[in-house]
């Protein structure tokens, strides 16, 4: 059997709402999820994957208990405006759909199943071919295309890709290695690159004098259009900014046949072999 | 969910509805069509109206939501076939103290309003006649509820439901034989 699920804003516990509908299955290609990571983009129809979801912070805690129905009381129809999202369950496994106000439609309706009919306040709620994230509890992985959805879902999920703060886009700006124009502060630094500043912080903070000239070295083929003076590179405007967190976060490289330079948008960590 | 609705008013009405029955015995109401025959007539037909209206909720029972209790979820059993004699006897003793309708039709309304409301004194001694045993079960997730079925459940991981039918958050009922 097979249930669907309401998260409802302000009740902690989702709410039931039917029983016995087919409304997702199992994507086939989900062997081929790619383990989250902020730098790697991923192609059509690929999933990134969380293992050990139940070990994290911001695993939901009606997953971590045995799944019964009884547990959960009928949705009311006042509640249906405040669905947060949608979990549907079968099998132990559980997919969600976010449901933003844009997704929970109020449309007149020419219902064309059979005789046409034509009705008025229809409240609907538009579920997507795919599901935002699903949840296997026995292999105990969460699968998700984009984080910005599934944050909605499980509070604390970005802490996997969080932006900068001012404070720390500040703190990265206020590097020596850093020749700033005049009023370019944290506010001039977009999502994106606080992202990726959030991501490489740590390593910049621990940098030693040796590692910063090793770095900067393998930087420069790279870089040829900033001006490198005395140990910082001039910055003109973000694009500049860019190229040096790219270069912290060594994504240049060189073809070792043909030797073109190329700066990797996505990567994936090939793990190591044991 | 309007469904739902009918059924609940139905239970509430069946539950409550032996006061207005021990009211027409006591004051000695006849049903006048049928003065030509004993007054048991008349008694036989009051006490069948209410078995009959909850054979008719057997039938609405089908169409409520499905619900499931799989092997092994379950971690405790309490029969509760008895709570519903004291709550009864109540009914009893202040339908006896009637001695008008307007009296009779207040006290029922109220009855029948908290009843309703209540949402979990659905003891419906009539059940017990079509085989229905009264259970409150708790789950291993610690969850407590009240379920109505033919089935005579003893050891709880023995025990599982494939066909539940909700009647409110925490009353099922099991459409299941054995």
């Amino acid at each position: 059997m097979s249930y669907l699920l309401a998260k409802v804003k302000r009740h902690a516990s989702p709410y039931r709402v039917l029983a016995n509908q087919n409304i997702y299955q199992l994507p086939t290609n989900l062997n081929t999820a790619i383990l989250y990571n902020p730098a790697t983009i991923l192609d059509d129809g690929e999933w990134y994957k969380i293992e050990n979801f139940s070990l994290k912070d911001y695993f939901l805690q009606y997953l971590g208990i045995p799944f019964i129905t009884t547990d959960y009381n009928q949705i009311a129809i006042n509640l249906y405006t405040t669905i947060d999202y949608l979990c549907f369950v079968v099998n132990d496994n559980y997919f969600f759909q976010n449901v933003s106000p844009k997704q929970l439609v109020e449309k007149k309706l020419l219902s064309l199943g059979g005789a046409a009919t034509f009705t008025t306040d229809n409240r609907i709620i538009v579920i997507n071919d795919l599901p935002d994230a699903i949840y296997t509890k026995d292999d105990n992985i969460l699968y998700f295309k984009k984080l910005p959805v599934v944050k909605g879902i499980f509070p604390g999920i970005d802490v996997i890709y969080r932006e900068a703060t001012d404070l720390e886009t500040q703190e990265f700006l206020n590097n020596d290695f850093l020749n700033l124009p005049e009023g370019f502060t944290a506010i001039s630094v977009h999502v994106p690159n606080r992202k990726r500043i959030a991501l490489i912080l740590d390593t910049v903070n621990a940098f030693t004098i040796q590692q910063k000239t090793e770095y900067f070295e393998y930087m420069q083929p790279y870089t040829e259009g900033l001006n490198f003076n005395n140990g910082a590179f001039d910055i003109q405007d973000e694009n500049d900014l860019t190229l040096i967190i790219y270069g912290i976060e060594q994504r240049f490289y060189t073809t070792p046949f043909g030797h073109e330079r190329r700066i990797a948008n996505s990567i994936i960590p090939i793990p190591v072999q044991p | 969910m309007l469904i739902n609705t009918v059924y609940r008013l139905l239970l509430a009405f069946n539950s409550t509805y032996m006061v207005i029955v021990v009211f027409l015995i006591q004051q000695r109401y006849i049903i006048t069509r049928l003065n030509f025959l004993s007054i048991y007539f008349s008694y036989i037909i009051f006490l069948l109206t209410p078995i009959i209206l909850t054979y008719l909720s057997f039938i609405v029972m089908k169409y409520l939501e499905d619900d499931k209790i799989k092997k092994d979820q379950i971690k405790e059993i309490e029969l509760a076939n008895n709570s519903f004699l004291p709550s009864y006897l109540g009914y009893f003793f202040v339908a006896l103290g009637i001695v008008d309708v307007d009296t009779l039709l207040i006290v029922f309304f109220i009855l029948f309003v908290f009843t309703f409301l209540s949402q979990t004194l659905y003891f419906n001694p009539i059940f017990l006649i079509f085989g229905y045993h009264f259970y409150f079960l708790k789950n291993v997730n610690d969850v407590k509820i009240f379920l109505i079925s033919k089935k005579q459940l003893k050891k709880p991981n023995d025990v599982d439901f494939d066909q539940l039918k909700r009647i409110n958050h925490y009353t099922f009922i099991d459409l299941e034989k054995n």
